[in-house]
């Protein structure tokens, strides 16, 4: 109201003067949408990993080719692809595990072109294996476009489990 | 400070300017729409917790959590055991966590009877600290399934 009189009085003196423009909606409209996106925005992005589990129906159980990563606290490689032996990489230096796993990425792509259909791979993993190699594993499985991984614990010594402990049948 | 006009001088109407604040909104506003989740459950992560980087871009759905920090197994905001004693354990059942895990399944389930669009469904979202030996997360993961919550979801920070 006031900048309206304001400007009336400007044009009696014979001055131009730009109308201002009434921000006072677009204010109330941005008090309200910036805290509702505040309360729906996620500043650290978390998403979510899919995991199958042995005889829960997972894409490995239909897969033609049983293919099986088998990860341990010093090597990495893959195994069960038939008439075909693949070398178990050192992994036990960073650089040794970076060239193993771009390896490992290399031998997945060859695969997925030689087996189009095939879905799913088993993760064999030592128990001493750190959470974050177990993710870094999957991660290569599926960009390859094998979808999830089948987790399977290797057996080990001291108070760990073997395979055939994890979740038998799906019913544990 | 005299208020009072004097003779011959007009009213002065004060305008507030809000050019720059409405700046101020606009680029808070840009910011807060890209990195707004929609269409999939918000999960935070537990603070101590570092959780392991993943190409994975996959939303979430609205599930229990539980998590693994270096210290704590914690279920749904309740501390369950030491990490230490799954760690130690030569079961693959660990029971503080069967017994925190019983009861989330005990509440879904009083829910479920007094709403009939709500069900148990299983599902159940693992936050677990990247450095954490595999054998713990197997455990976790064993105990959860003998409760019922077959299905389950890593959570992973976005590369």
């Amino acid at each position: 109201m006031s900048l309206r009189t304001s400007g009336r009085r400007n044009k009696r003196r014979g001055q131009l003067e730009a109308e201002d423009l009434n921000l006072l909606p677009l204010m109330s409209l941005f008090v309200a949408l910036v805290p509702t996106l505040l309360y729906s925005a996620v500043f650290v992005p978390v998403s979510a990993l899919g995991i199958d589990f042995p005889g829960t129906g997972g894409a490995a159980v239909a897969s033609s080719l049983a293919l099986t990563v088998r990860l341990t606290e010093a090597t990495v490689g893959l195994d069960g692809v038939p008439d075909r032996v693949y070398a178990q990489r050192d992994r036990t230096a960073p650089e040794a595990w970076t060239a193993a796993m771009d390896t490992v990425r290399a031998e997945l792509a060859e695969l997925r072109a030689a087996y189009p259909t095939s879905q799913g791979a088993i993760l064999v993993v030592s128990p001493l294996v750190p959470y974050r190699d177990v993710v870094s594993v999957m991660d290569a499985v599926r960009e390859a476009g094998f979808g999830n991984s089948t987790l399977l614990g290797a057996a080990a010594p001291g108070p760990v489990m073997a395979t055939a402990d994890v979740a038998p049948g799906g019913t544990p | 400070m005299n208020r009072r006009r004097r003779a011959g001088e007009e009213a002065v109407v004060a305008r507030l300017s809000l050019t720059s604040l409405i700046d101020i909104f606009t680029v808070l506003l840009l910011f807060l729409l890209q990195s707004v989740v929609v269409g999939g459950a918000v999960v935070t992560p537990f603070p101590g917790v570092s959780l392991p980087r993943s190409s994975s871009v996959a939303p979430f759905r609205e599930s229990p959590v539980l998590v693994v920090t270096r210290e704590l197994v914690v279920v749904d905001g309740v501390s369950a055991c030491a990490t230490s004693d799954v760690e130690g354990s030569s079961r693959l059942k660990i029971e503080p966590v069967e017994a925190a895990l019983i009861e989330l399944r005990a509440h879904s389930d009083r829910l479920a009877e007094k709403s009939a669009n709500r069900k148990f469904e299983g599902k159940l979202i693992v936050q677990a600290d990247e450095t954490i030996p595999f054998h713990v997360l197997q455990k976790i993961m064993y105990t959860s399934q003998t409760v019922g919550f077959y299905d389950i979801t890593l959570a992973v920070l976005q590369k």
